[in-house]
C-alpha cells in the first residue's frame, strides 16, 4: 500500500512538473519574436500556428504536435521522483 | 503606543508563521519544500522572461511606455483591492489566533497596529511579486529613464490605495463599536470593500479604453480618479508628487493608529442557529459549520455581493457569488474537529469523514443558493450562467476541503490559509493553463480533470489518515 502511494505521488509530481515545463516552453515561444506561421517548442511537442486571414485578422491554432517527448519527460521524471522518494524514505527510516 | 511591544508582536507572528506554516503539514518534508521553491522560482522566471521579451519589442516610444504603465497602474489598484479583501477575509478569522496575546502587557492599539503591519507586509510581498516582472523589464530595457513614472504608477498608487482601504476599514470598525454592532463589523467592512472593487473595476474598464483611444489619436484627454497621482506628476513634477504622497501616507498612517479598533476582540465564535431534534453525524457536521459566526458572515456577504451585482445591472452573474461560500470549505476540517476527535474514540473511518466534510459543505452552499436561484429564474437569461456557478462551486469545494486538510488552520491561524491556497492553487493554475494551450479536445480535458479530482480525493483521504495518526502519536507522547 505504501509503495503504491509512492508510485501515485511520483506519477502526480511527474505530470505536474512536465506541465510546468510545457507551460514555460509555450509561454517563452509565444512571447519570443518569430516569423509568422508554424512554430514548435519542447522538442517539437507543442505547436503554434498563426496565419493572417485578412489585413486586420489573424487566425491562431495551437496544440500538441507530437506527444512522444511529453510522455518521455513524464517517464523520466516519474523514475527520478521514485528514486528521490525511496532515498528519502530510507534516510528517514535509518534516522 | 510603544515600538518595542509592536516589534516583539511582529516577531512573534513571524516565528508562528515559520513554525506553524512553513514547517507544518506537507511542508514538513524538505523535499516538498525544495520542489515548491523550485516551482515558484521557475514560474517567476518564466513570467519575467516572457514579459521582458514582449516589452523589448513593444516599448519603443515614450507614449507606448506611458500607456502601458498607466494601464498597468489601474490593474495594480484593482489587485491591491483584491489582496486587501482577501486579507480582510483571512484576518477576520484571527480572533482565536490573537487570543494568545490577551495576557501580554500590551494595549489593544499596539496589538491592532502589529496586525496592520503584518497585513501590510503580506500585501506588499504580493504586490511586489505581481509587479516584479514589469519593473525588471522596464529597468532592463530603458535603465532608469522611467524610474519616476514607475515609482509613481506602482509604488505610490498601490500604497495610497492600500492605506485608503485600511482607513476605511478602521472607520467602519469605529462606527460599528459606536453603534454597538461589533459582530457585524467583518460583514459590513467586506461589503464596502467589495462595493469599492465593483466601482473601480467599472472605472478601470473605461479608463483602459480611453487611454487606448488617446494613444491611437495621439491626444491626452483622459481624466480619471485612478490616474490622480499620474496627472499630478505630469503637472507638478516628481518632487511635489513625492511630497504629496509622503504627506498623505503620514496622515493616513496617523489615522490608522488614532482610530480605536475593537474588531479583533470578539469572544463568541458561534451562534445557536437552527436546532435539530434528531441529531445524526451528517446533521452535526452541517450544524458545526453553519453555526460558526464566520460562515454566517460569509453567507451574508454572498447575499450582499448579489445585491451589489443587481444594482450594477450585472444580475446575470448573481449565482457566481456562491463561490465566496465554497472558500469556507477551507475551515470545514477545523469546524468539525471536535466531532472528529470524538469519532477517533469509536470507529473512525477516514473516507466516511471525508464524505461528511464534503457533503456538509455542499448542503450548506446549495441551501444558501436557493434564494439566488429563485431570483435567477427571473433575472438570468443565459442557461450557462446557471450551470457554471454550480459546477465551479461543487469542484471548488473539493479543492478547498483538500487545502483545509493539508494545512489545517488551527486556532484560526490565517497564515495556514494563505499558504494552503498558494500551495494548492499554483499547480491548479499551471494545469489549467497547460490544458488550454495543449488543446486536447473536450473529452480528453474532462478525462484529465476527472483524474486530477480523483487524485485530490485520494490525497484528502490520505491526509485525514495521517492527521489521525499524528493525533494518536501526540496523545501517546502526552500520556507518557
Amino acid at each position: 500500500m505504501k509503495n503504491l502511494l509512492t508510485y501515485i505521488n511520483s506519477l502526480i509530481a511527474a505530470i505536474i512538473t512536465t506541465l510546468f515545463i510545457l507551460t514555460a516552453s509555450f509561454l517563452i515561444m509565444l512571447f519570443s519574436s518569430g516569423e509568422e506561421g508554424y512554430r514548435t517548442t519542447y522538442f517539437g511537442s507543442l505547436f503554434f500556428n498563426s496565419t493572417p486571414t485578412s489585413e486586420d485578422t489573424l487566425e491562431m491554432q495551437f496544440g500538441v504536435a507530437n506527444g512522444i517527448p511529453i510522455f518521455i519527460t513524464i517517464a523520466i521524471l516519474f523514475v527520478l521522483f521514485i528514486f528521490i522518494l525511496s532515498l528519502f524514505k530510507r534516510k528517514s527510516a535509518a534516522s | 503606543m510603544r515600538v518595542y511591544p509592536i516589534k516583539h508582536l511582529v516577531h512573534l507572528y513571524s516565528t508562528f508563521f515559520m513554525r506553524k506554516v512553513l514547517n507544518f503539514g506537507i511542508l514538513k518534508n524538505p523535499l516538498i519544500r525544495i520542489l515548491l521553491l523550485v516551482a515558484f522560482l521557475i514560474l517567476m522566471t518564466v513570467i519575467a522572461v516572457s514579459v521582458f521579451i514582449f516589452f523589448s519589442e513593444a516599448l519603443q516610444t515614450e507614449e507606448i511606455v506611458l500607456f502601458l504603465l498607466n494601464t498597468y497602474s489601474s490593474t495594480i489598484i484593482l489587485w491591491t483591492i483584491v489582496v486587501t479583501i482577501f486579507l480582510k477575509v483571512i484576518f477576520s478569522k484571527v480572533d482565536g489566533f490573537l487570543r494568545m496575546t490577551i495576557n501580554f502587557p500590551i494595549s489593544s492599539k499596539e496589538r491592532n497596529f502589529s496586525v496592520f503591519l503584518y497585513e501590510t507586509l503580506i500585501s506588499f510581498v504580493v504586490i511586489f511579486l505581481l509587479s516584479f516582472s514589469v519593473v525588471l523589464s522596464m529597468v532592463l530595457i530603458h535603465q532608469f529613464a522611467f524610474i519616476d513614472v514607475l515609482m509613481v504608477n506602482l509604488l505610490y498608487v498601490s500604497t495610497f490605495a492600500y492605506l485608503s482601504l485600511q482607513v476605511i476599514s478602521k472607520l467602519v470598525s469605529f462606527a460599528c463599536t459606536f453603534f454597538k454592532i461589533e459582530k457585524l463589523f467583518h460583514i459590513i467592512n467586506l461589503s464596502i470593500l467589495v462595493f469599492i472593487f465593483a466601482v473601480f473595476l467599472r472605472k478601470a474598464q473605461t479608463l483602459v479604453q480611453e487611454l487606448a483611444n488617446d494613444l491611437i489619436q495621439e491626444t491626452n484627454t483622459t481624466e480619471s480618479i485612478l490616474l490622480f497621482f499620474q496627472q499630478f506628476h505630469e503637472n507638478y513634477g516628481f518632487w511635489l508628487t513625492t511630497l504629496l504622497y509622503v504627506g498623505l501616507v503620514v496622515i493616513m498612517t496617523g489615522l490608522i493608529i488614532v482610530i480605536p479598533d475593537q474588531s479583533h476582540m470578539s469572544n463568541s465564535k458561534h451562534l445557536l442557529a437552527f436546532q435539530a431534534k434528531n441529531v445524526s453525524v451528517m446533521k452535526a457536521y452541517v450544524l458545526s459549520t453553519f453555526r460558526n459566526m464566520n460562515t454566517l458572515n460569509t453567507i451574508a456577504l454572498v447575499y450582499l455581493a448579489a445585491i451589489i451585482l443587481i444594482l450594477f445591472n450585472l444580475s446575470e452573474y448573481i449565482l457566481y457569488t456562491m463561490i465566496l461560500l465554497s472558500f469556507n470549505g477551507i475551515y470545514s476540517f477545523i469546524h468539525s474537529q471536535n466531532l472528529r476527535q470524538m469519532m477517533y474514540k469509536f470507529d473512525y473511518v477516514a473516507w466516511k469523514d471525508y464524505l461528511y466534510l464534503l457533503v456538509s459543505q455542499l448542503i450548506i452552499i446549495y441551501l444558501v443558493s436557493i434564494p439566488l436561484l429563485l431570483s435567477g429564474f427571473i433575472m438570468i437569461t443565459t442557461v450557462i450562467h446557471f450551470i457554471i456557478p454550480y459546477v465551479v462551486v461543487t469542484f471548488g469545494v473539493l479543492i478547498f476541503v483538500l487545502a483545509g486538510i493539508l494545512f489545517p488552520p488551527y486556532n484560526d491561524n490565517p497564515f495556514s490559509v494563505i499558504t494552503s491556497i498558494a500551495v494548492v492553487m499554483i499547480p491548479i493554475l499551471v494545469i489549467g493553463i497547460s490544458l488550454t494551450f495543449m488543446n486536447l479536445g473536450l473529452w480528453m480535458n474532462i478525462a484529465i480533470l476527472i483524474f486530477f479530482y480523483l487524485v485530490m480525493i485520494l490525497f484528502s483521504i490520505q491526509g485525514l489518515i495521517n492527521l489521525r495518526r499524528s493525533f494518536r502519536n501526540e496523545k501517546f507522547v502526552d500520556i507518557h
